[in-house]
């Protein structure tokens, strides 16, 4: 497109030269070669028809969503019982996501290939256009490496439950498909394709913030000059996750995480705004309603007892999967969007988190306002209060579901897992509104840090659709029209 | 030597276990659990007794997994046969971790909701209740650490209430739980 306009200004802004008509053969010739290039070079990053498309195969379009709920439900499940926080689950579901798409993306019509569109992400094995694949077994081949390697430092390498899935998987596809060549060359594909998403998760950082995870944290007793410093408390000595904010981003470069600024700065003096956002979170937890009590626990989406609170959303979005009976395709589309969109929201909250280093509400109504036996309803996290991690996450799952399922009421029924009653929403955005909200009730973040964080998840997650071209094989991904 | 080499492991071992037993129980929460406050701040001179009566169980469940809410009501007098004591309902959710404890306080205007969050793993419990205006004598809900018993756990909650609250508030209404 570019080449063809500059060509067609040319022309334009030259109206002393007059045309030469034996020339328009060799332009219009030069014309197609032109397009033929640029066409081909960009067939892998620009919606329309996939370059790689495997016409031998069973699309992807016409299987049923069972095999990646399998595995989102599996990551889930091993989020919650091995106790890993938001962030690193986060992590977990966005190269889950990227797996799963990857893995069915030759068998969409109109899919795009995320090599070349994914920072550092190449060399992928390519599935063999003359021959026939399984997708779904193709999906189950890499999904349990890439779990595996997600969760390793958490649960160890090859834990059982996910090579159960796994092996369970193989064999129900085996039988189905009844064709050993096309099963083994679709595991032998899901394998390759695995090792080399783990290849590339292992260079996006996450292992030299295990290993180097020495955080001196900021003291408001060794500087005066900053009361407003978060400090780690007798309870919680260890900051959770300060090197978070270093990961390499999904699909965006830094510039397009939003990363937000507090915009009422840290004051004591109590005419001040940032006083006031205290009060009135300190008014609010003394005058607490019914309906605040169950929203803050609603949404506390506590690790361990929980999926923690990018896991909720993607519950949400498995209960949406299924009432609209969406195929594999759309299912892994819409799971590589919304992991890549929680993962990047996790790294951008936490970066903040890190630079801004703000007191947390406990301290402030400790000290500041001089009550020194406040405690809030939830319990205070040990990481940084600005700005706030589940509405940054809650903003940007929002904005991945209402892009795919349009402004939609819906029942969520996910913590009944811990005894909650289902909760009713007149879409996602109200919903991210309520779980960001909730943060307040709770005790645990003033106000700024709760309507810039969604607005954070919001615009990051807008900026990852915008820049990243997947396809789910359907004319309409959204199913707004329903 | 060798014998008390295998007594001190023994002993290492029946220690080791006794520290990290649970406190609380599925099975602990379906029976009547009783106690008794020596000091009573509300009823001078007197002592306070409680009973965790238990009423009955709603099952929630989702996918794979169950969890059990324990409904029950909490009864606070300050004689032993429990004459005009205080009912309040309430209801257990047993998780992972930990165990939330909601009593919902009726002072016949309007009913609030105490809570307490018990962490079994690191054994100790914090409480949360704003209660109404003029049912409240003090704030200062403590955070109690080393909670190694159900009852140590309920003795120390039902002291707090008698501490922080005007029990007579809550006396004559017995609030119907939330369920």
């Amino acid at each position: 497109m570019q080449r063809s306009s500059k060509i067609k200004s040319k022309n334009n802004h030259d109206p002393m030269k007059k045309p030469h008509f034996a020339l328009i053969p060799v332009a219009l010739g030069a014309l197609i070669v032109a397009t033929a290039f640029y066409g081909c070079k960009n067939m892998n990053s620009t919606s329309g028809s996939n370059v790689t498309f495997n016409t031998k195969s069973k699309a992807a379009t016409e299987f049923p969503n069972k095999m990646a709920i399998a595995w989102v439900d599996m990551l889930l499940d091993q989020v919650r019982f091995q106790r890993v926080g938001p962030p690193p689950a986060a992590r977990a579901m966005g190269y889950l996501g990227v797996a799963m798409y990857q893995s069915v993306m030759p068998g969409i019509s109109n899919g795009n290939s995320l090599e070349g569109q994914l920072k550092d992400l190449k060399d992928l094995p390519k599935a063999d256009a003359d021959k026939e694949y399984d997708w779904p077994t193709v999906l189950n081949n890499s999904s349990y490496l890439v779990c595996d390697e997600g969760l390793a430092r958490f649960m160890g390498p090859n834990t059982q439950n996910l090579q159960n899935l796994r092996d369970n998987m193989n064999h129900m596809c085996d039988s189905v498909l009844n064709n050993k060549e096309v099963f083994d060359r679709s595991k032998k594909y899901g394998e390759d394709l695995g090792n080399a998403i783990v290849g590339y998760m292992q260079t996006d950082q996450f292992d030299y913030t295990r290993e180097n995870n020495i955080y001196e944290s900021p003291s408001r007793a060794g500087d005066p000059a900053h009361p407003d410093w978060y400090e780690v408390t007798d309870v919680d000595k260890t900051p959770y996750e300060p090197f978070w904010g270093t990961l390499r981003p999904l699909g965006l470069d830094t510039s397009q995480l939003c990363l937000s600024k507090p915009s009422d700065p840290y004051s004591s003096e109590d005419t001040s705004k940032f006083c006031m956002f205290c009060m009135k979170l300190y008014g609010i937890d003394t005058s607490f309603t019914e309906d605040q009590r169950i929203t803050s626990l609603y949404w506390a989406d506590c690790p361990v007892e929980t999926f923690t609170p990018p896991g909720h959303w993607m519950k949400i979005a498995k209960q949406q999967v299924r009432k609209h009976n969406f195929n594999l395709a759309q299912a892994c589309e819409l799971y590589c969007y919304l992991g890549m969109a929680e993962y990047n929201a996790g790294l951008a909250v936490w970066k903040v988190k890190y630079s801004v280093n703000l007191v947390r509400p406990k301290t402030y109504i400790n000290e500041i306002m001089n009550k020194p036996d406040w405690e809030p309803y939830l319990e205070t996290p040990p990481f940084p209060e600005y700005p706030s991690g589940h509405s940054g996450f809650s903003g940007a799952a929002a904005m991945v579901l209402t892009k795919f399922f349009g402004e939609t009421e819906f029942i969520d029924s996910t913590n009944m897992v811990i005894g909650l009653d289902p909760r009713h929403f007149k879409s996602f955005d109200a919903a991210a509104e309520e779980a960001a909200w909730s943060r307040m009730y709770g005790g645990i973040h003033y106000e700024a840090a709760i309507i810039d964080a969604k607005v954070m998840g919001n615009c990051l997650a807008k900026n990852l659709m915008d820049n990243i071209k997947l396809g789910s094989g359907t004319d309409e991904t959204a199913m707004a029209k329903k | 030597m060798n014998k008390i080499t295998k007594l001190t492991s023994l002993l290492l071992l029946v220690i080791t276990l006794a520290s990290d037993a649970q406190v609380l129980m599925k099975e602990m929460l379906m029976q009547d659990q009783q106690g008794v406050i020596d000091k009573s701040v509300n009823w001078p001179g007197k002592k306070v007794y409680y009973t965790l009566k238990y009423d009955s169980t709603k099952v929630y469940s989702y996918e794979t997994y169950t969890t059990n809410r324990y409904y029950c009501a909490l009864m606070i007098a300050d004689n032993a046969g429990m004459t005009n004591a205080i009912k309040v309902p309430g209801m257990i959710r047993d998780l992972v971790i930990d165990t939330y404890f909601e009593f919902y306080f009726n002072n016949g205007n309007e009913i609030k909701t105490f809570t307490m969050f018990y962490d079994k793993n690191n054994k100790w419990y914090r409480i949360k209740f704003a209660p109404q205006w003029g049912c409240r004598k003090e704030e200062l809900w403590k955070r109690v650490n080393g909670i190694e018993s159900y009852t140590q756990l309920l003795t120390s909650m039902v002291a707090q209430m008698d501490h922080n609250l005007k029990l007579d508030c809550y006396k004559s209404n017995d609030g119907s739980a939330i369920k």
